[in-house]
């Protein structure tokens, strides 16, 4: 595929080019779940790597929501004090375990 | 007893957002106050800004260095008056600058639209950055998840434990002391 330079009406404005965008959405399609590709020149659209990002994001917002939900009620069916203590032992737990695997 | 601990791994962005995270919790969680039954809409008032604190956590550890998280941090900073500003810039949005156009011409505008409301910030940037913003934007969002599941997993560990403890006596009071 040869390197197109897109013109650029404006003087002094960084030209994107094709291959750029090219790149970036094949580093995105990596990302994703759905459609990751063991080989990056796997042809996948550009279209469906927008489109399924946005829907990979949506699901993770959810997730993310959801868990945190979880916990908000995990905390609220705890007395203060034990929930307190609780939190606080998660902390120091939280960061012995992430020492071990950065 | 001090409850000083110096990570080995203090820039990493999970160890920041643990720490900013866990430490929102812990001021949550002490604003219970005395109240043995809150009503319903103080319990989801809390639920909403642990929801908050998790996203204001991530922002802040990931910091000023990337586009998202500004505008993650800037939104939550300026919550009232930004409701007013977003009404106003709906009204100016037909004479706002275009910003550099997508050239690639089989993209979806109606896609790329979506992705610039997903992505905070994303509205102002051009299409490379937005990208850019994209790829790191989703990689944090992973660390989040993982990151909120490991909290909870070991607050429950904890209550357990508190629970042993209460029956072998002080462990629970010793804990909590630890805190002042």
């Amino acid at each position: 595929m040869s390197s197109r330079r897109s013109q650029s009406t404006q003087p002094g404005v960084s030209r994107i080019s094709d291959e750029q965008i090219a790149d970036l959405v094949s580093k995105l399609q990596q990302l994703i779940p759905e459609i990751r590709t063991r080989r990056r020149s796997d042809k996948v659209s550009a279209s469906k790597v927008l489109q399924e990002t946005c829907n990979y994001i949506r699901s993770l917002h959810r997730e993310v929501d959801d868990l945190s939900d979880r916990l908000s009620a995990l905390l609220e069916s705890t007395d203060g004090d034990s929930a307190q203590a609780a939190i606080i032992r998660s902390l120091l737990i939280k960061l012995v375990w992430s020492n071990w695997s950065p | 007893m001090t409850t000083q601990i110096i990570p080995s791994n203090p820039d990493s962005i999970k160890t920041r957002f643990t720490y900013s995270f866990v430490r929102a919790l812990k001021k949550l969680n002490k604003s219970r106050g005395a109240s043995v039954s809150p009503s319903m809409k103080e319990t989801y008032r809390r639920y909403h800004m642990i929801r908050v604190a998790s996203y204001a956590s991530m922002a802040s550890a990931v910091g000023s260095k990337r586009a998202w998280s500004r505008a993650v941090l800037w939104k939550i900073r300026n919550r009232t008056s930004h409701r007013a500003l977003k009404k106003k810039s709906r009204i100016h949005a037909l004479t706002r600058t275009k910003v550099r156009e997508n050239p690639r011409s089989d993209l979806n505008f109606h896609q790329e639209n979506d992705l610039r409301k997903l992505v905070p910030g994303g509205e102002g940037m051009d299409f490379c950055r937005l990208l850019n913003e994209t790829a790191h934007y989703i990689k944090c969002l992973r660390t989040q998840a993982t990151t909120i599941v490991v909290v909870w997993a070991v607050v429950v560990v904890g209550v357990i434990v508190g629970r042993i403890g209460d029956g072998c006596g002080g462990w629970v009071e010793m804990s909590v002391t630890c805190d002042k």
